[in-house]
């Protein structure tokens, strides 16, 4: 982490712990919107959505990071991010707010997080009494499940 | 310069094009190596190597000898640096940059039909002194890496003096002082090259695109009046024909645009395929084989964008087929065969597919030569490769840098050929795979999907959700009725008119709950061959869509082609008929006894 740089992040929630993201990634955020199945798709992607009259996949973080599954309420979002040119979104149950926070207040993840391996943490951010996680995003998405999806079979 | 080649009209169509994409690959060439030199990004380089490499293949057999003596030259030198074996400073640089300007002259000459006389041996001479630099060098590194001693190297630059035509490594290896594998080890994987964005347009289609656009703005005004009177709180009659009329007036413009913007990307693969028979013409005279050639399908269509990414492929994998597949006369008369070789390229669709093969009835591929290649270069080891079926072990003739060729030659046998076309066909998401019989005959089909295109299709609806089924592949709709289906095990048949086909339930598949609805219909699918039966809950209708790609993300999976958006905004699914199937029969394939004598029972 650069010391002396301000982040700023997209803060949300899955099930009692608060995550963030650095918000350069993020494209936008939306209300949760009719989602639809793909088959033979791997399990933690949801489906796609329209956007804009682009498809985009949708990945369901809760099921990503291994966490219950959770109905959709009036406060899901679907947060649409950038990586490396693909764009995908992926569904939390909040999202909280943008904060500014100073890079040395960021921590390297210990060995594991609320039960989240820490390869897909980039560092964990303190603040008065609050914990932030920060998700490397390109590490939850990337290649062995990008493999998987690859070497999807019918059955 | 080949005056008798310009007065051709046919050929001066094959030369434009020809003179456009090497000026565009030669501007970037020039601009890439300015930037290697600071920073040897093995990307770009492998780029510049691509770019001369293709320049100097189509200059060649369009008969702009200097201009390819020049390029190759500029290759070789390419070739060592991809290899890792010389590093770009600016002093190479300068002589490489030298060499890519005087290309781009000799390109404006054939361009402004002017061939002047242009001096190309200086230049060629400094990018020789370069090759003869490097194998001081690599010579050097051996040293200082105590792989050689100084003795063996001098040894080496004395034989080499006698041996002009072998490189340093070459010979080195030859004396036993290193493995090909240590030889080797520096060939990086190649990684695919930014396609081309830009495509080439018709003046006259661009004014018919504008001429609607302004149409279309038109429309939007009229729109927006409708919507500013409705805001005003005005109501009746009036607005509600207006907007009729608008409707309609849109929706003829639109459909006018989708025509026209379809047909200005679509070109028939006849564009590509006349450059052929001059290629194979020529390249049968520099080998000395006698080979007939067949083109179908010239009409098929495709992408414009698609035409242009096949070209390169296509080149590569006709010389392949000239240069190593198909024998010399003398060769052929003595296996018994015809003594005219035979080359077949064929183009056709299939469902979204184009399908394009290369097809030779040569000298085959010699799978246990490609795997001991495979294992030389250390890329798999024996028990990987026993297990191999003969289909894959052929494929992986794919592998970057794999070249069974013994030796060097003009237009092939650099190991760059195969690779080149894999990573240029799943760049546009397609596959290439190759059929052989060893000593008979080997078969490369390119299969390419069409994006972009717009099809119609069928509106069905499996369990809950709704699908596309490509109306190119609907045979026909049958309606379910008690006892139509016939039950084998757990596989279900139908007979239709004296034909078993085998039904395929995908709610099982695509659905959660795997609930197997009562009644609805069969979509009788039809591919090659191969014939289905879908079961569907219900049928919507008859709609056009526009195929969209459902990402890099979900890109491969089976039985899903990509998706769509219709009118409402929802977003389904589009079915991969081939896709379907295949994944079909391997579940048959373990009942097809069964299957038949349930096809026996119910005829």
């Amino acid at each position: 982490m650069d010391d002396g740089k301000i982040l700023q992040l997209v803060t949300f929630k899955l099930e009692n712990e608060e995550f963030g993201v650095d918000i350069l990634k993020v494209q936008e955020i939306n209300k949760m919107m009719n989602i639809t199945k793909i088959p033979n798709a791997p399990s933690f992607i949801e489906g796609v959505i329209n956007l804009r009259g682009k498809i985009i996949p949708i990945i369901d973080l809760r099921k990503r990071l291994g966490f219950h599954n959770r109905v959709y309420d009036k406060s899901t979002r679907i947060i649409v991010v950038e990586l490396d040119g693909l764009v995908l979104g992926f569904i939390v149950d909040s999202v909280s707010e943008v904060l500014r926070i100073p890079g040395n207040t960021i921590e390297p993840p210990p060995s594991i997080v609320a039960g989240i391996e820490s390869d897909y943490i980039e560092g964990v951010g303190k603040l008065n009494d609050r914990l932030l996680i920060l998700l490397e995003l390109k590490k939850i998405f990337a290649s062995p499940e990008r493999k998987e999806i690859e070497n999807i079979e019918m059955n | 310069m080949s005056d008798e080649i310009l007065k051709n009209d046919e050929m001066q169509e094959i030369i434009d094009e020809f003179v456009t994409e090497s000026s565009e690959l030669i501007e970037n060439v020039i601009q890439d190596v300015v930037i290697i030199e600071h920073n040897p990004d093995e990307e770009i380089v492998n780029g510049i190597f691509r770019a001369v490499h293709t320049i100097k293949g189509t200059s060649s057999f369009l008969g702009f000898n200097a201009l390819s003596q020049l390029a190759h030259k500029a290759e070789d030198v390419m070739g060592v640096i991809r290899k890792g074996e010389m590093k770009p400073d600016q002093e190479i640089a300068d002589v490489l940059l030298e060499a890519f300007d005087l290309i781009k002259l000799m390109i404006e000459d054939i361009r402004a039909k002017s061939p002047e006389e242009r001096g190309t041996n200086a230049a060629i001479e400094r990018l020789e002194d370069l090759l003869k630099e490097d194998r001081k060098k690599i010579g050097e590194i051996l040293v200082e890496e105590k792989v050689i001693t100084r003795d063996e190297r001098d040894e080496v630059l004395e034989k080499q003096k006698q041996e002009k035509e072998k490189k340093f490594g070459e010979i080195v290896v030859e004396e036993k002082l290193i493995t090909e594998t240590q030889l080797n080890n520096f060939l990086s994987k190649q990684k695919a090259v930014k396609e081309e964005q830009t495509i080439r347009i018709d003046v006259k289609k661009l004014d018919e695109l504008m001429n609607l656009v302004g149409e279309l703005v038109l429309g939007k005004n009229r729109l927006i009046l409708l919507d500013s009177l409705v805001k005003k709180g005005s109501e009746g009659d009036g607005i509600l024909d207006n907007l009729g009329d608008v409707t309609g007036y849109i929706e003829g413009i639109t459909n006018g645009l989708q025509l026209s913007v379809m047909r200005a990307r679509l070109v028939p693969i006849g564009k590509l395929f006349n450059k052929v028979p001059r290629q194979v013409r020529d390249l049968c005279g520099e080998f000395n084989k006698d080979i007939e050639l067949k083109i179908e399908g010239e009409n098929t269509e495709l992408d414009r964008s698609l035409i242009e990414a096949l070209h390169d492929p296509l080149i590569h994998i006709i010389r392949n087929s000239v240069d190593h597949g198909i024998e010399a006369p003398e060769e052929r008369m003595k296996k018994g065969k015809r003594t005219k070789g035979m080359l077949s390229i064929k183009a056709y669709n299939e469902g979204n597919h184009v399908i394009i093969e290369v097809f030779d009835d040569g000298k085959g591929i010699d799978i246990q030569a490609v795997k001991e290649k495979v294992k030389e270069k250390g890329i798999m080891g024996d028990t990987e490769l026993n297990n191999l079926s003969e289909k894959e072990a052929m494929n992986l003739i794919f592998i970057p840098g794999l070249s069974t060729a013994k030796k060097i030659s003009k237009v092939s046998g650099r190991g760059v050929g195969m690779d080149v076309v894999k990573t240029n066909i799943e760049k546009m998401n397609g596959q290439a795979y190759i059929d052989s019989e060893e000593g008979k005959w080997s078969r490369l089909t390119i299969r390419l999907p069409l994006t972009l295109a717009i099809m119609r299709a069928l509106i069905v609806k499996i369990t809950d959700g709704l699908f596309a089924v490509p109306l190119n592949t609907v045979v026909e709709l049958v309606k379910i009725r008690e006892g139509l289906i016939k039950s084998v095990d757990k596989n279900e048949v139908f007979v239709l008119r004296d034909i078993v086909i085998p039904i395929v339930d995908l709610s099982k598949t695509f659905s959660e709950d795997g609930s197997n609805g009562k009644g609805g219909y069969l979509v009788i699918c039809n591919i090659a061959d191969k014939i289905i039966g879908i079961k569907v809950h219900a049928v919507v209708g008859q709609e056009e869509v526009v195929i969209k790609p459902l990402g890099e993300f979900l890109k491969n999976i089976k039985g899903i082609s990509g998706a769509t958006i219709r009118g409402d905004g929802k977003v389904i699914p589009i079915l991969d008929i081939p896709g379907v199937i295949s994944s079909f029969n391997i579940q048959r394939r373990m009942t097809s006894q069964q299957l038949t004598a349930a096809g026996v029972a119910a005829s």
